[in-house]
């Protein structure tokens, strides 16, 4: 009697509610109000986004329960309603509100309302399920031996990776939510014993100070959080591996994930940890090593290949070996380009069939690379616009550029080839000189969250070395890396 | 951030600013407006003054296979007449339609009569110069100059490159030419009472290959240079010839070379030795007014050919002693050849002059006290390569069967 009152005045809230919500998101096609009702005309809604949740947990775990003329009993019996209910709904996470934004707020995030009139709290149930494709191999970061999986968009798969490789309690794994309008998901990850304090409140502070309306991948953090925004070379390493991510874990480093986004962010890093790649700990001590000055070398290559061909041709020609420079003569005949200008029109080229080849569909594969062998090759000597010579060089230059691990390092090389490539053009060596000596000033006035950028070289770290220019067998790399500044030095102890 | 970026700014802007005050594309030069110059020869008429000057210039098409231009010669020379070397190469500008790039040669070549007056203007104009190394090969010909300047060379097509290499070879293999026969190894000596010995060339044939036809010619040698000999100079000027044997052992002596090539003769049968690896020490001892230079020669002996005295442990020490001997008696003759004509081939003087102590006053007085030294040579040898040692063909005629 009075009772039934009380139900029916709450009756008219409920519609208010429903009224509200479907003005606040627009009324959206997704959203469903599925109505329930319990005996008596006690009604309720059970509200969701169809396209985040997993419909079969609603409709084979929560609707049925209301069917049962048990609750109705229970309810009545009860004094609080939400425990009650919660102990009968077989879902993980349920939590209740009477903060209607809130609530809103979770639907969005995939979870589902319930609401009894009556009752003024609203229960929040999660069942969401968002699409992501399965764990797939790495795209960039292609390895010949070694774990095949990579990370991908979904957030809770991403932890599971990191998790599956570190079974330690000290995997201290923090979330937070940035972007005002987007409430991403963001993950802080690290060794609770071997991370410095020092640097992972370095990494909270800065993140809390990112004021974004929208964060959509962790390229919007690392740019947000990075030490020089305008610096040639990256102080924040990118991967979509969880075996990288976790072995950096491993040595007190820390990685960022971001909900939706299958790049990793792993901070403090140093220059020389861009020319190693995972492929080196996946081979034997004396290959990796070999592998590792390969790549030392292919990236001096990139750098100033371009540049010194600009330097000598067009100042310094008496460096050239006789030979060599009768030959770079009889090629250059007719060539109605200056030596600078025309390697600028190759890289330049070379650089838009590279971003051609990255954007292009498929489909136009094939037209792309025939015209790109054309354009850079015999034909364009051919016809004397280019010297022999000069497709040597951009070859040379763009297949070094290529053997750099990570994808952002090999961006940095091509900036700084392009800046040498322009010094050498007006200065000659004495500009790659000079471009030289400001590179080497600004690296060694680089940190990444306070470690030094050319550690270990620049402070000596001497102990570091048997992971930087060489990689020593497994046995022996017994300590962690001392630049990290980690608590402790030995390697398979635990405190 | 507004200031951040400010101090980015003046970052870039001081070193921008600073770049501006650098040597910068005044400099630029491209490769294909250089007359990358090859080979130089200078003549000087003792009579005149007159300098005349060859710049053998490389056509780059002519040499690499590339563009199929159809030009085939791979050199030009010019000929440039002026009063003083600085003349001539403001001379080059009206004749040469690119910029001069000397920095490449490998090759000068003077002329006997210019070498005869003295180099030394010559000298110090390319030692000051920046873009002209003096560690190019310097080369005396007794031919006519304009001949040897516009012959063309088969096989190596470039002139000056040819000569370098075969500088090179000899002086590897066979001891007969030395590699210090630059200009700056004659600069070193021009203020010294040492001599210095540069190698001399010719024509091979009275007629020079003018054109490129001789490419297409069978016999290399017409129109061809060979080495001849050595030009012997004191300080600056050119004051005599050497012969080839004697050239090796004083290139060998000098310790310039350390290939020497001799033919014995041991039971009255010819034996050809080559002495390989040969470092050679000269100690210059002066007692009881009497000058004595000792040679300390170490060699490894190979025997070329031997053909009727084969190598046995019996003769074996007789070869060996042969080629002492033999070693010994040619030294003494170069000392004495050039006793007579007053060269001091075994840099005797120069010794003495570096010397100290009160016993060597006496013999620093007399300037010509080199001309009464004795010479002692011992030579360590050891056989290294046996030559035949057992039943070479013979030559025997064979009758009949059995």
């Amino acid at each position: 009697s009075s009772c039934s009152n009380v139900y029916e005045t709450n009756a008219i809230k409920l519609h208010a509610l429903i009224n509200y919500l479907q003005d606040t998101l627009g009324n959206p096609p997704d959203l469903n109000k599925y109505p329930f009702s319990l005996s008596h005309g006690i009604e309720g809604y059970c509200i969701f986004i169809e396209t985040l949740i997993d419909k079969k947990k609603i409709e084979n775990d929560i609707l049925p329960i209301f069917t049962e003329k048990q609750l109705y009993d229970d309810l009545i019996a009860s004094e609080n309603v939400i425990q009650s209910l919660s102990k009968r709904i077989p879902a993980i996470s349920i939590t209740a509100s009477a903060d209607i934004d809130s609530c809103i707020q979770e639907l969005l995030a995939g979870k589902s309302l319930l609401t009894i009139a009556g009752i003024n709290e609203i229960l929040i149930i999660d069942v969401a399920k968002f699409n992501h494709r399965p764990v797939s191999e790495p795209q960039t970061e292609t390895t010949v031996r070694g774990p095949r999986e990579a990370f991908n968009e979904d957030f809770a798969i991403n932890i599971g990776l990191l998790r599956k490789r570190i079974r330690s309690t000290k995997l201290h794994i923090e979330q937070m939510t940035i972007g005002t309008r987007t409430e991403t998901r963001l993950l802080l990850a690290f060794m609770k014993d071997l991370a410095p304090s020092e640097v992972v409140n370095e990494f909270r502070r800065r993140i809390q100070l990112i004021q974004t309306d929208s964060l959509l991948d962790t390229t919007y953090v690392e740019e947000w959080i990075q030490d020089s925004t305008f610096s040639f070379f990256p102080t924040l390493l990118n991967t979509e591996r969880p075996d990288v991510t976790a072995s950096h874990i491993l040595e007190g480093r820390v990685a960022v994930l971001v909900d939706g986004s299958p790049i990793a962010i792993i901070g403090p890093i140093t220059l020389f940890q861009y020319f190693s790649a995972p492929e080196d700990y996946y081979q034997r001590a004396n290959v990796a090593t070999l592998l590792r000055w390969l790549r030392i070398w292919a990236f001096t290559l990139a750098v100033f290949v371009p540049a010194l061909y600009i330097a000598v041709i067009s100042y310094h020609q008496a460096l050239i070996p006789p030979s060599l420079l009768i030959n770079i003569s009889a090629q250059r005949e007719g060539v109605p380009f200056s030596g600078a200008l025309e390697a600028f029109i190759m890289m330049i080229t070379f650089e838009i069939l590279r971003e051609a080849g990255l954007r292009m569909p498929r489909v136009a594969g094939q037209a792309i690379s025939i015209v790109g062998a054309l354009v850079l090759g015999q034909a364009a000597v051919q016809a004397g616009l280019v010297s022999a010579a000069m497709v040597i060089i951009v070859s040379i230059t763009a297949i070094s550029n290529f053997v750099s691990p990570f994808y952002n390092f090999a961006i940095s090389q091509r900036l700084l080839q392009f800046s040498y490539m322009l010094l050498a053009s007006f200065m000659g060596l004495f500009g790659i000189l000079c471009g030289v000596l400001f590179t080497t000033v600004h690296l060694a006035s680089l940190k990444s969250f306070g470690v030094p950028y050319l550690a270990p070289l620049a402070p000596t770290l001497l102990s570091d070395w048997k992971d930087t220019l060489i990689r020593v067998p497994r046995q022996w790399m017994t300590t962690f890396p001392r630049m990290n500044d980690i608590k402790y030095k030995k390697k398979g102890k635990l405190p | 951030m507004n200031f951040k970026i400010k101090s980015f700014a003046y970052k870039l802007f001081i070193p921008l600013i600073s770049f501006t005050s650098l040597t910068g594309c005044w400099d630029l030069v491209e490769v294909n407006q250089l007359a990358i110059v090859n080979m130089l020869g200078a003549d000087k008429d003792p009579k005149t003054g007159k300098h005349t000057t060859y710049y053998q210039v490389v056509n780059p098409p002519g040499i690499a296979k590339q563009g199929g231009s159809g030009i085939k010669s791979p050199v030009y020379s010019y000929k440039i007449e002026a009063s003083s070397i600085p003349e001539t190469e403001i001379k080059t500008s009206q004749i040469i339609p690119r910029v001069l790039f000397p920095d490449h040669y490998q090759a000068i070549i003077i002329t006997e009569r210019y070498a005869r007056t003295g180099l030394r203007e010559m000298v110090n104009f390319i030692d000051r110069k920046n873009n002209r190394h003096s560690s190019v090969n310097l080369l005396i010909t007794d031919s006519p100059l304009a001949e040897v300047m516009n012959t063309y060379i088969p096989l190596e097509r470039l002139s000056g490159l040819t000569l370098r290499s075969m500088i090179k070879i000899q002086s590897e293999q066979f001891g007969s030419a030395s590699e210090k026969s630059r200009i700056k190894d004659l600069g070193e000596k021009i203020e010294s009472s040492a001599l210095t010995i540069m190698p001399l060339i010719s024509l091979a044939s009275s007629k020079p290959a003018p054109s490129t036809d001789r490419y297409e010619q069978i016999n290399a040698n017409q129109g061809n240079i060979t080495f001849t000999g050595g030009a012997v100079f004191e300080g600056d000027r050119m004051i005599g010839k050497l012969k080839q044997p004697q050239l090796s052992l004083y290139y060998l002596l000098s310790g310039q070379t350390h290939v020497l090539s001799q033919t014995l003769t041991v039971n009255q049968e010819k034996i050809y030795i080559r002495a390989i690896d040969t470092v050679v020490s000269k100690h210059l001892s002066y007692a009881s007014g009497q000058l004595s230079l000792r040679f300390d020669m170490k060699t490894k002996l190979q025997i070329q050919a031997n053909q009727n005295v084969i190598l046995t442990k019996g003769n074996l020490a007789k070869i060996k002693e042969s080629f002492h001997r033999q070693v010994e008696i040619k030294t003494n003759e170069l000392y004495h050849m050039g006793r007579m004509k007053g060269w001091d081939l075994l840099g005797i003087e120069e010794q003495i002059k570096w010397k100290r102590g009160k016993e060597w006053e006496q013999a620093k007085k007399n300037t010509s006290s080199w001309k009464e030294t004795k010479i002692d040579l011992t030579v360590i040898s050891k056989v290294t390569d046996t030559g035949v040692i057992k039943d070479p063909y013979k030559g025997e005629q064979h009758h009949g069967g059995s």
